[in-house]
């Protein structure tokens, strides 16, 4: 006769494992979906190449109109039957990863665009290199415009981890779903794993709202201009 | 024989600590113009605004051709108007806003008649046929199918005042008309304001066009720091003032005393 | 290369069928849910306005939550979970639900944000012109407000469209389960997921650039507009 008490120590334990994977999951996508999106974004907004700015336009316009379980089953199922065969978790990666970088490369377009010509310009003037004039003068600043965009992204890939229980990833709706078979405590898993996401999402969600705050703070945009 | 149109008795509002108003009082006869200037801050806008209950005054009593705006119910029952019960006497007042806030998503004509419809009850022919004859009164008749967006702004004032007019209000509210238009506009919605009160229009002016007000209005109020300073007929206030923060402000803009122009 | 495509040729007339009957249930699966989702979010607005202040509590404690969990383990936990309270719905009706209730509030954000963008002196002017609050809203807010809300809410209709699709893993038969069930009966899922992706995006591309379009000659109709007063 086993009692709530007696199986949620369990049931924690196996979905904290769950937790573990997810985490990998996004930090994984996180870094794809960082570099990628901002390199997308600056040669994007930077090339004079129209062909170039198509195909940039195709590769997020493909990604952001297409479901994320779609691109998924892709890469897990659709490259293993030409011989290529990606972990669960490898698959994972790059798939949220990718679409990650398409979102990403939007949000950062539109925060270099917004930013000022002239702070470019004047960079430039004072004798540094393109280069130099991204790196120390406008990447830092379009960092801070788009950190609200970045940090709605982030909240939403570690829910979006959850997807990966589709292609069998060890994390925590796949473990959920294994319990509930095994135990069927059914409302007593689900509502642990939902309070588990929330434990995770809400703490992203407040960080990031209290690095803008601080970043607001030490003397915003203002005179920049 | 004298009617007061118009009994302002004791109106005072505060925002939190801070006191707006402290204790206007004043009377407008029928037909009369009453302009109020004074400094910024002083209340004016305020003062004007508690009239239609736009803003809701703390205490004081606004009785308007008899009837007790804004407040209903006797003794311990007495209370606030909604909104809702407002709607009403809102139609004897019509009200002209310093930034005119004309509707952008509705053309000229049903800007001034939009309220005879939805809150008039008339016909839509009833309604644009007023609507006509008060565009006609601003000399804006051939306007009447553009957006705003496409006016000048001292069209679309005039727009704002015809659609304040198709009210058929008891009582005209302009809270400084001209203040945000570009000079050489001005003088087109002063034109306009000048003629309703030729016609014996009852009105309250808010404006920082002095000379105007004395020139046009029957009477004046200097408000200073929430309450009147002094009150009197228009050129006497303006050209003679007997109070000395009265002829502070009149000479920190331009009106030295015995100026006439 | 040739040969890939080669494919499509082959089976094309077995697999379209079947797809296009089960993007007509994707499309009606996401549009009910949006539906749910515009009606709880109106909703969600109108409690975040009102006086009282548990009601506004209330309405912001659902919007955090909603947003904090994803939407499989809602609709799995709804899937699975309900029938323990007596109540069994099929997959797609749990999918509705899910759908319409994490989409409120994004949808309520979206209404808020537009009921905000119009400048409160346009309903001053309406209640001066003798308008009672409720007509006030009608002829002079809302419609104000729509222009700024439609864009958003075009994008929430595709992200619905998108979130559609794990309404698969608990047993709907759209678009997805579709594929997925296409995929192992010809043992060639990578042309059926390239294929139901192309369907995805036909339908979901199209209206995020109507969305993209409308943002851009709304923003420069109201930049003109800013100037000659709000």
């Amino acid at each position: 006769m086993t009692t709530v008490v007696d199986i949620l120590p369990h049931i924690l334990a196996l979905l904290g494992d769950g937790a573990l994977t997810a985490a990998q999951i996004a930090a994984g996508a996180a870094a794809i979906a960082f570099v990628g999106g901002l390199v997308l974004a600056v040669v994007n907004v930077f090339t004079q190449l129209v062909a170039v700015r198509l195909a940039i336009a195709a590769y997020t316009e493909w990604m952001r109109n297409v479901p994320a379980l779609a691109h998924l089953f892709l890469l897990y199922f659709g490259l293993a039957s030409v011989g290529v065969r990606l972990t669960p978790l490898a698959a994972a990666i790059v798939g949220l990863g990718l679409v990650g970088a398409a979102v990403l490369c939007d949000v950062f377009s539109a925060g270099l665009r917004a930013l000022h010509v002239g702070q470019r310009e004047a960079a430039l003037a004072v004798g540094l290199t393109p280069l130099q004039a991204l790196r120390f003068i406008v990447l830092p600043q379009v960092l801070r415009l788009t950190l609200p965009a970045i940090g709605n992204y982030a909240s939403q890939l570690v829910k979006d981890t959850s997807i990966a229980s589709a292609i069998a990833a060890p994390e925590i709706m796949f473990f959920a779903r294994n319990l509930v078979t095994s135990t069927f405590e059914t409302p007593l898993i689900y509502a642990s794993a939902i309070a588990l996401y929330a434990a995770i999402v809400l703490p992203v969600s407040w960080l990031f709202a209290r690095l803008e705050r601080r970043l607001a703070a030490a003397g915003g945009m203002g005179g920049a201009r | 024989m004298e009617h007061k149109l118009l009994k302002v008795d004791g109106l005072h509002k505060s925002y939190g600590a801070a006191q707006v108003l402290r204790g206007i009082s004043f009377d407008l006869k029928r037909g009369e113009t009453l302009s109020l200037i004074g400094p910024s801050g002083s209340g004016k806008s305020t003062c004007l605004r508690c009239l239609n209950f736009l803003e809701k005054p703390t205490s004081g009593e606004i009785v308007l051709e008899g009837e007790r705006i804004g407040r209903t119910g006797s003794g311990r029952g007495e209370r606030l108007m909604t909104d809702r019960e407002l709607a009403p006497q809102r139609r004897e007042i019509g009200m002209v806003f310093q930034l005119f806030y004309l509707w952008p998503h509705l053309n000229v004509r049903d800007n001034v008649a939009l309220a005879s419809i939805k809150a008039g009850g008339m016909h839509r022919d009833e309604a644009y046929a007023l609507a006509d004859e008060m565009l006609d009164k601003v000399h804006l008749r051939r306007k009447a199918d553009e957006y705003p967006e496409r006016l000048s702004g001292g069209q679309q004032q005039r727009v704002a005042i015809a659609r304040a007019l198709a009210q058929k209000p008891k009582l005209m509210l302009f809270d400084e008309p001209t203040s945000a238009l570009d000079p050489e506009l001005v003088g087109e919605v002063l034109g306009v304001i000048r003629e309703l009160a030729e016609e014996g229009r009852s009105m309250i002016l808010v404006t920082h066009e002095i000379r105007f007000a004395r020139d046009v209005a029957d009477r004046v109020i200097f408000m200073d720091g929430g309450v009147v300073v002094e009150e009197g007929p228009a050129c006497d206030v303006i050209e003679r003032p007997s109070m000395e923060r009265t002829r502070a402000f009149l000479g920190q803009v331009g009106i030295g005393a015995g100026l006439s122009k | 290369m040739i040969a890939f495509f080669a494919i499509y040729g082959d089976y094309a007339a077995e697999w379209l069928p079947r797809l296009v009957l089960a993007a007509r249930v994707t499309a009606t699966l996401s549009l009910l849910g949006f539906v749910l989702a515009l009606v709880l979010g109106a909703v969600l607005v109108a409690a975040q306005r009102t006086h009282v202040a548990a009601l506004r509590r209330a309405a912001a404690a659902f919007v955090q939550f909603v947003r904090a969990v994803p939407l499989l383990a809602l609709l799995l936990a709804l899937y699975f979970g309900l029938p323990s309270f007596g109540l069994t719905l099929p997959g797609y009706w749990v999918g509705v639900l899910g759908l319409g209730i994490q989409g409120a509030a994004y949808v309520a954000e979206v209404l808020r944000g537009g009921l905000d963008a119009v400048h409160r002196g346009q309903r001053e002017a309406a209640l001066a012109a003798g308008l009672t609050p409720l007509a006030a809203f009608r002829f002079v807010v809302l419609p104000q407000a729509m222009r700024v809300m439609l864009p958003p809410l075009l994008n929430a209709y595709v992200s619905l469209l998108k979130d559609s699709s794990l309404c698969a893993l608990i047993a709907t038969d759209e678009l997805m389960l579709t594929a997925r069930a296409m995929a192992s009966e010809y043992f060639l899922p990578l042309h059926v997921f390239v294929l139901v992706g192309l369907f995805y995006f036909a339908i979901a591309f199209p209206l995020s650039m109507c969305s993209r379009l409308l943002a851009r000659r709304l923003g420069r109709g109201r930049r003109t507009l800013g100037t000659n007063q709000g």
